[in-house]
C-alpha cells in the first residue's frame, strides 16, 4: 500500500497545513508563556510599576499622567505632608487611555484611592501621529493584562474584531518586550514609589519664551476618555485633582482649555502652575518640559502645600 | 490595504480559497481582477479612474498598431505614450515643474507666480504607467503580438501584488501566465508562502525597527554626533533593502501561491561589487526597464567612451526623476551615475593598482574591498536620498567627521542587531553557498515547518507591528 502523502491533492495539503498551524500554535504558547514568565516577575521599572498599580497598589493618593507625571511627583513628600500612601503611576509616552485604565482597574478590583492627582498634558486631547500618546500605545503597553480586567479588555475593542484576533497569539501580547523585561528583571532601578528621578539642568540655549496658541485638532476619543475617568471617580467619591505643572514654555492650547473645560464641568480642583513664577528656574528642569530631581522635590512640596489647603482643609 | 498588516493577510487567504475553488480560468481571472480592484480601490476608489485609463489607453493603442508599418505604428506609440504619461505627470511632477520654473525666474530676477495644486499621489503610479508604457513599446518593438483578451491585459496591469509598488511586470513574460489555467500545486504554495514570511520577517523585524533608530536620528540631526549619523546612515541602508526586498518577497509569493511568476526584484543588492553591479541586484524590474526603454534607445554601451557616459547619465537622472518630483532625487541619480562613469573611467587603473600590490583580481580579498567601497558609496547615496533638503545633506556631510559615541537606544538596537544577524547570515549563504539548503529550505519537512514555526513567532515577538508604511508606496 503507497502511504506516501501527495501534497498536491486537498486531504494532503491540508494535512500539512495543520501540522504547521499546530507547530505555530505550539511556538506561540511556549514563546509567549516564556515571555509571561519573564514579564509577571518584574522586579523594577515600568513594568513592575505597572503591575503594582494594577494589581497590588491600596494607597490613598495615585499620581496619573505621562512622564512629566513620573518625573514631577515625589509620593514620600507627599505622605508625609498629607498623611496619606502615595503612589506615582506616570508613565512616559501614556495618554488619557492609559490612565483611565489604571484607575477604572484598581477601582474593578476593588480598591477606590481617596485622592487622584491627575497631571493634565495637552497630547491627552489632542489628535497625534507619533507612535506615543495614542490608543495603539496603551494598548501596547496594557496587552499582557488583556483578559484580566474588563476595562482593559474594553479599550482593545475599539480597534474592533482583529485586534481581538491578534491577541489570541501569546507572544502578539509581549511584542517588543523583551529588552525592557529583562531591564525589569535584571538591571535594579531606584524609584520612590513610582517616581523616577531625572538629573541635569536646562541647556542654555533654552529660553523662556510664549508659544503661538495652538488651535490644535481634538481627538474626539480622547475628550471622551476624559469625561469617562473624571465620572468613574465620582461616581466612586473618589476626589480628582487637575494639575497643570511646571513647564518652562508658556504654551497655550486649544487641547488645555478644553481640558479645565472638562474639570470646571465637573467642579473638580484645578492646580494650574504651569508658569507658576516660583517654579520658572531654569536650575529646577532638565528639559522645558521636565522637571529634575531638585525641581521634582520643589514642586511637590509646592504642591502638597496646596492640596493640604485643599484636602485637609475640607 | 497594506501587506504588513492583518487585513492583507486575511485578503490573500481568502482570495486564494475561492481561486483555487473557482473551476474555470475565465471565472478564475474575472475573480482576480475584481480582487485586484477591490484591493486597489482599498486606498481610494477615486484613483481607481486613472488605472483604468492607462490600461485602457495602452491596450487600445496596442490593438491600433496590430499589423501596421512602423511609421503609422509611431504615429499611434508617441501619442499614446503622452497619454499615459500624462496622469503621472499631473500628479506627480506638475508641481515640482512649476516650482523649478519659478525658482529659475526667480534666479534671473523675474517675478512670477505660478500655481500650486493640492494632490494626493495615486497609489502606484508609477509603476502602472511604466509596465504601460513598456507594453506599448514592447509591441512597438515586436517582442509582444498585441493582446486581444480585455481580461487578460486589465490583469496584466491590475495584478494586485504588483499593483502598488512593482516588482514591473513585463508583457512576454506575464501575458502568457494569465492564458493558462494553473492547477493548485503544494510546492506554488510552500514557496509562496516562504517568500512571503521572509518579506515580513525582512521588512517587520529589520526595516521598520532600523526605521525608528533613522528618523530620531535623521529628524533631529542637528543634534547627533558623526557617530550616530553614520549609525543611521549604515541603518537607513538595511531598511531601504528590507522595505523594499520585503516588499518585493510579499508580492512574489503572493503571486507564486496562484501559481504566477513574477520577476525577481532584489538579489542580495550589498554584495555587489561595483556601482553597476548594484544596478544589476537592485529594484531589477525598473533598472531593467530603464536598460531596455532607455539606455538601449540612446545607443547603449555599443558606442564611444563619451556616448556611453552620456547614456549612463541620461538613465539615471531619468532614474532619480522617477523616484520622486524633488531634486534630492535627481541629485541621488545623478550621483548613481557619476559613481558609475567614475567606475568605467578608472577601471584600468584600478586593475594596474591591484597587480601592483600583486593581489590577485578575482581573488576574495579584492572582492571583499569592491564589496566595502560599493556599500559606503551606496550608503551615502541613500542619505542623500532620505533627506528631503539638500542643505540637510551638506550639514549631516559635515556632522560625519564630529565622531563621538554613538546615540544608543537600546531596545532599537538590540531588536535591530538580531534581524539583521540573521538577514546577514541568509543572504550572505545565498551569495556564497547557493547550493546549500538549511532550515526553511531544508529537504526534511519537519525542519521546514519548525523553522516556519520559529520564523512566524520571532516576527510576532520582536517585529515592529503597528502597520508602517512602505517607503516605495510614495514613488
Amino acid at each position: 500500500m503507497n502511504m506516501k502523502l501527495n501534497k498536491n491533492k486537498l486531504g494532503g495539503a491540508l494535512l500539512c497545513i495543520a501540522a504547521v498551524i499546530v507547530l505555530l500554535v505550539l511556538m506561540d504558547l511556549c514563546i509567549g508563556g516564556a515571555s509571561a514568565w519573564l514579564y509577571h516577575r518584574s522586579k523594577y521599572g515600568i513594568y513592575h510599576r505597572q503591575q503594582y498599580v494594577l494589581n497590588e497598589s491600596n494607597d490613598d493618593i495615585i499620581i496619573l499622567g505621562s512622564s512629566r507625571a513620573s518625573h514631577h511627583y515625589v509620593p514620600s513628600i507627599l505622605t508625609d505632608s498629607l498623611g496619606l500612601s502615595c503612589y506615582n503611576a506616570g508613565s512616559e509616552g501614556m495618554c488619557i487611555y492609559y490612565h483611565y485604565a489604571m484607575l477604572a482597574s484598581m477601582i474593578e478590583r476593588g480598591h477606590c484611592p481617596k485622592l487622584v492627582i491627575y497631571d493634565v498634558m495637552d497630547l491627552d486631547l489632542m489628535e497625534y501621529p507619533g507612535p506615543t500618546f495614542t490608543l495603539e500605545a496603551a494598548l501596547d503597553r496594557l496587552a499582557p493584562h488583556y483578559g484580566e480586567f474588563k476595562c482593559i479588555d474594553k479599550l482593545f475593542e475599539l480597534n474592533g474584531w482583529k485586534e481581538k484576533l491578534k491577541l489570541l497569539s501569546m507572544t502578539y501580547r509581549y511584542n517588543s518586550k523583551l529588552v525592557q523585561s529583562f531591564k525589569c528583571n535584571f538591571m535594579p532601578q531606584l524609584e520612590d514609589h513610582g517616581y523616577e528621578k531625572v538629573v541635569g539642568t536646562l541647556p542654555e540655549k533654552d529660553i523662556f519664551e510664549k508659544d503661538e496658541y495652538n488651535d490644535c485638532a481634538l481627538d474626539s476619543l480622547k475628550i471622551e476618555y476624559m469625561h469617562r475617568m473624571v465620572k468613574l471617580a465620582q461616581q466612586n467619591h473618589i476626589r480628582i485633582f487637575f494639575v497643570l505643572s511646571p513647564y518652562y514654555k508658556d504654551n497655550p492650547s486649544k487641547a488645555l482649555d478644553t481640558a479645565k473645560e472638562i474639570a470646571r464641568h465637573y467642579q473638580l480642583d484645578i492646580v494650574d502652575c504651569y508658569n507658576e513664577p516660583e517654579m520658572m528656574k531654569r536650575e529646577l528642569f532638565r528639559d522645558i518640559m521636565h522637571l529634575n530631581d531638585e525641581g521634582a522635590h520643589v514642586w511637590t512640596a509646592y504642591l502638597a502645600h496646596i492640596l493640604k489647603d485643599k484636602y485637609i482643609v475640607e | 490595504m497594506l501587506f504588513n498588516t492583518i487585513d492583507f493577510v486575511i485578503f490573500l487567504i481568502a482570495v486564494v480559497i475561492v481561486y483555487y475553488a473557482i473551476p474555470a480560468n475565465k471565472y478564475r481571472k474575472l475573480f482576480l481582477l475584481a480582487a485586484s480592484y477591490y484591493f486597489y480601490a482599498c486606498w481610494n476608489v477615486a484613483f481607481l479612474g486613472l488605472l483604468v485609463f492607462d490600461t485602457v489607453v495602452a491596450y487600445g493603442a496596442g490593438l491600433m498598431m496590430e499589423g501596421k508599418a512602423k511609421p503609422s505604428q509611431k504615429k499611434v506609440m508617441w501619442p499614446s505614450i503622452i497619454l499615459i504619461l500624462a496622469p503621472l505627470f499631473c500628479f506627480k511632477y506638475l508641481n515640482f515643474f512649476l516650482t523649478a520654473i519659478h525658482d529659475g525666474m526667480s534666479a534671473l530676477g523675474i517675478a512670477m507666480q505660478v500655481p500650486e495644486f493640492e494632490m494626493l499621489l495615486p497609489i502606484g503610479i508609477s509603476f502602472y504607467t511604466f509596465m504601460s508604457v513598456g507594453y506599448v513599446a514592447d509591441v512597438y518593438l515586436k517582442k509582444i503580438q498585441p493582446e486581444h483578451s480585455v481580461l487578460d491585459y486589465f490583469l496584466f496591469i491590475g495584478f494586485f501584488p504588483q499593483i502598488a509598488s512593482g516588482p514591473i511586470g513585463r508583457a512576454p513574460s506575464m501575458l502568457p501566465q494569465f492564458k493558462e489555467k494553473h492547477p493548485f500545486l503544494w510546492d506554488n504554495l510552500a514557496i509562496g508562502a516562504r517568500m512571503i514570511l521572509w518579506g515580513f520577517f525582512m521588512k517587520l523585524v529589520v526595516g521598520d525597527r532600523a526605521g525608528i533608530y533613522v528618523d530620531t536620528v535623521f529628524g533631529n540631526f542637528a543634534n547627533h554626533n558623526g557617530g550616530s549619523l553614520i549609525l543611521a546612515t549604515f541603518m537607513y541602508t538595511i531598511q531601504i533593502y528590507c522595505d523594499f526586498a520585503g516588499y518585493s518577497l510579499i508580492a512574489i509569493g503572493s503571486a507564486r501561491i496562484m501559481g504566477y511568476e513574477l520577476m525577481t526584484n532584489f538579489r542580495r543588492p550589498y554584495f555587489a561589487t561595483s556601482v553597476t553591479d548594484f544596478w544589476r541586484r537592485w529594484h531589477i524590474s525598473l533598472s531593467t526597464w530603464f536598460r531596455d526603454y532607455v539606455y538601449i534607445p540612446c545607443g547603449g554601451s555599443r558606442v564611444g567612451d563619451k556616448k556611453l557616459y552620456r547614456n549612463i547619465m541620461i538613465t539615471f537622472l531619468t532614474s532619480g526623476l522617477w523616484h520622486g518630483a524633488a531634486y534630492n532625487f535627481i541629485v541621488w541619480g545623478a550621483y548613481h551615475g557619476i559613481a558609475q562613469v567614475i567606475g568605467k573611467m578608472t577601471l584600468a587603473k584600478k586593475l594596474a593598482v591591484w597587480k601592483a600590490l600583486k593581489v590577485n583580481p578575482e581573488g576574495g580579498f579584492k572582492r571583499f574591498v569592491d564589496i566595502v567601497i560599493t556599500f559606503a558609496i551606496v550608503s551615502y547615496g541613500w542619505m542623500i536620498f532620505y533627506v528631503s533638503d539638500f542643505r540637510a545633506a551638506i550639514e549631516i556631510t559635515k556632522g560625519y567627521f564630529h565622531m563621538g559615541v554613538p546615540y544608543v537606544h537600546q531596545t532599537t538596537l538590540f531588536f535591530f542587531a538580531i534581524g539583521f544577524l540573521i538577514l546577514f547570515i541568509k543572504d550572505f549563504k545565498d551569495e556564497f553557498m547557493p547550493d546549500r539548503h538549511y532550515l526553511l529550505e531544508s529537504k526534511y519537512a519537519p525542519v521546514r515547518y519548525f523553522s516556519f514555526a520559529v520564523l512566524s513567532v520571532l516576527i510576532v515577538l520582536i517585529g515592529v507591528l503597528g502597520g508602517g508604511q512602505f517607503i516605495y508606496f510614495k514613488f
